[in-house]
């Protein structure tokens, strides 16, 4: 455990620590480039020189920080003239033929280039020859766009794909002013990872294709969340503006996901921004939410005397949260026993992130409704009862074989996210909230409770940009309520005393029945997720 | 420290102030002499005609907006949203699209001013990277019946172009002639 001194702040690590992940716990800046905590170290941008002193002999060079392993004694300056002498340098051989075009430049405003230049350059240009121009805006893949001209070769891409991915399509070809990033002949950058080198790139030039011109980076509001592609549950930033999604980026935790994310998860947001289910609806015919409400309101009475006609399906989309409310509402006031899982169709897997159970919360919503009922399947359900109740409206895996026997059902009452086939066939249709728009946990394939948060008052809906004036979103005619907010309403309109109207009291309840959740505070689950025992 | 006062004496009125007609008498002849000066000696008239005759402004005053073009009349603007986010009264809303030509790679879909939120405070122009944006017209705002009419779309800031181009790397033909 040698102690070293970073700036004269002492401090004690473990050995085969770097300078740059000591002075990281310092919380002191030092700039880099190719340096990443996920990839192997290439130390090629020498962005991160260091001046180092062990027991009072300096080095005669400066030393890079990431790449250089403390030991006892070592002292390490890193704000003397010589260290910005030396970024100044670094900084302008990388801008030499760089093409300033940050205008056009999707990566402005994230970009190491101009951060590094305000912190550490702000000289001026001593070029007088022609800038080496190279190739410009080509696409490299289905999703990511590439520019040489940015590009300051810090290989990082190339060893994403080396490493990470380990598909190996990209390269640096060409020698001194001309090297330049490059695929492979024969190859595209197509693999289910490449839009992670569209986040680790430090300049603008890898972009996304998806994200394109959409939006200037400064503008979006970012909130951590939870990817809904796979059991996996990804940490993710969903970055919005005004309530429309842009993109998705991926959340450090070491724990799941690393860095990165899979592109189709990344993607997910598409359906969250459209054809959403925004007005609740008869047979796929808009009717006012006091209506629907009596309706249900009067289908749930008819079956007074005899609960056991209705099913409630429990979507793996739901939180632990709005899956425990409305299992205790049904089962609490009404005495329905029967609760059905609706399982989506299992999907490609890979070794890495991707994987083969599609359901974000399959284990939490089975452990609140039991182990019981997991056997039951949907095409028991749709014989047996009369009513059918769908929380979620995800397509089951069972779908194309129930799908007559569903329409013969008397009564489907649906709360769901997006329009589909199931909008049409119920007979009413709630809109309920999407995972970018509530709060709540799922728990994924590794039995690790994460949760994701809301964010600002979501539009989630078509928006048609008008040649004259100002864009318009096509505004909401009703709110759009959380299954909780759903259950509260139904339960006033039923004259209920409802108590478990936020998702902590639900919280609360649930962790006095369920033994999983018994010692877990919410405030402990955090960022990076808890860790559930097995029972 | 504080502040010295300062002793103000008071107004002594002279023998022809306090008599009061000698000095009305003097005031009556300054109107009067204006009054015959006006009629006979245009020269010294200060009335404009207005919507005849117009008022000059200083080349640095700041009017409508306008869009320039290039040589090759294509909108100058690439829609890097700068003047958008300069912009204090948040009335310019700009939508990008991909050109895909590798040479000019962005360009504006839409870009919108409302005229009736903007302030007119130059910093949009301040803030353009390629010049595609002036407020030289030396107009001011035109009456409208409507909102929506304020809400000058692309095709209406650029109409004002058609005299002016801005020529890449600076032009000294900076003021827009009327």
């Amino acid at each position: 455990m040698p102690t070293i001194k970073i700036d004269g702040k002492e401090i004690v690590v473990e050995s085969n620590t770097t300078i740059i992940e000591a002075a990281k716990k310092l919380g002191i800046d030092i700039p880099v480039f190719c340096y990443h905590e996920g990839l192997s170290i290439a130390a090629n941008c020498r962005m991160c020189l260091v001046e180092v002193e062990v027991n009072g002999r300096k080095f005669n060079k400066p030393l890079p920080a990431c790449h250089t392993i403390v030991s006892e004694g070592m002292s390490v300056l890193t704000d003397t003239p010589k260290v910005k002498k030396t970024r100044e340098g670094v900084l302008e051989f990388l801008f030499l033929n760089h093409p300033i075009d940050c205008p056009i430049c999707d990566q402005a405003g994230e970009c190491y280039l101009q951060d590094h230049y305000m912190a550490h350059g702000g000289y001026e240009s001593r070029l007088d020859t022609e800038k080496v121009r190279k190739n410009k805006a080509v696409p490299i893949g289905e999703y990511v766009i590439l520019d040489s001209e940015r590009c300051v070769l810090c290989s990082r891409c190339v060893r994403f794909t080396k490493e990470i991915s380990k598909t190996e399509e990209l390269g640096i070809f060409n020698r001194g002013n001309h090297s330049e990033i490059g695929v492979v002949t024969g190859k595209s950058l197509d693999n289910e990872y490449s839009l992670n080198v569209v986040d680790i790139c430090p300049v603008g030039a890898l972009t996304s294709r998806d994200f394109r011109f959409k939006k200037r980076v400064w503008y979006l509001k970012s909130t951590p969340s939870i990817c809904s592609g796979c059991s996996m549950g990804c940490n993710s930033f969903v970055e919005y503006e005004n309530g429309i999604i842009y993109r998705v980026k991926p959340r450090e935790n070491k724990d799941v996901n690393g860095w990165w994310m899979c592109n189709e998860g990344r993607l997910l947001y598409h359906q969250i921004n459209n054809n959403r289910l925004t007005t609740t609806l008869t047979k796929g015919s808009e009717i006012s939410q006091k209506e629907a409400l009596s309706k249900f309101a009067d289908i749930i009475k008819s079956h007074k005397n005899s609960s056991d006609k209705i099913g409630v399906v429990l979507s793996t989309h739901l939180s632990n949260e709005s899956a425990y409310a409305v299992k205790s509402f049904f089962k609490d006031y009404f005495g329905v026993k029967s609760f059905y899982i609706n399982n989506k169709k299992d999907g490609k897997s890979d070794d890495f992130l991707i994987k083969k159970d599609k359901n974000p919360n399959r284990i939490g919503v089975s452990l609140i409704i039991g182990t019981n009922s997991i056997d039951k399947t949907l095409k028991e359900a749709v014989k047996k009862h009369e009513t059918l109740i769908f929380w979620g409206g995800e397509i089951s895996s069972e779908f194309d074989s129930i799908e007559s026997d569903l329409k013969k059902v008397k009564n489907i009452i649906l709360f769901a996210t997006n329009k589909n086939i199931l909008t049409d066939i119920a007979d009413i249709s709630f809109p309920i909230t999407s995972i970018v728009q509530e709060r709540g946990t799922f728990i994924n394939v590794q039995n690790r409770l994460q949760q994701f948060y809301p964010i600002e008052k979501h539009q989630a809906l078509t928006y048609n940009p008008t040649d004259k004036g100002v864009a318009q979103i096509t505004s909401i005619t009703q709110r759009i309520y959380t299954p909780i907010e759903w259950l509260v309403n139904l339960s006033k309109k039923m004259d209920y005393n409802y108590s478990l109207d936020s998702i902590f009291k639900v919280f609360t309840q649930m962790r006095k029945e369920i033994p999983q959740f018994t010692n877990i505070e919410y405030k402990d689950i955090g960022l990076n997720g808890f860790l559930l025992k097995e029972k | 420290m504080a502040k010295k006062g300062i002793v103000v004496s008071k107004h002594k009125y002279t023998l022809s102030e306090k008599l009061y007609y000698p000095e009305i008498f003097k005031g009556m002849g300054v109107s009067i002499r204006h009054f015959f000066a006006n009629i006979f000696k245009k020269k010294y008239t200060v009335t404009l005609q207005y919507p005849e005759q117009k008022e000059s402004y200083t080349e640095r005053f700041r009017g409508k907006h306008r869009l320039m073009t290039r040589e090759d009349g294509s909108l100058r603007c690439v829609a890097c949203m700068m003047c958008a986010t300069a912009c204090p009264a948040e009335c310019i809303y700009i939508e990008a699209e991909d050109v895909g030509d590798s040479l000019v790679e962005k360009r504006a879909k839409l870009f919108v001013i409302d005229e009736l939120r903007c302030i007119f405070c130059g910093l949009c122009v301040e803030a353009c990277p390629t010049d595609a944006i002036r407020m030289d017209t030396g107009e001011h705002v035109e009456p409208e019946y409507t909102r929506e009419a304020f809400i000058y779309d692309k095709k209406k800031l650029l109409q004002k172009t058609g005299r002016s181009v801005a020529i890449q790397g600076g032009d000294s033909d900076y003021i827009h002639k009327n």
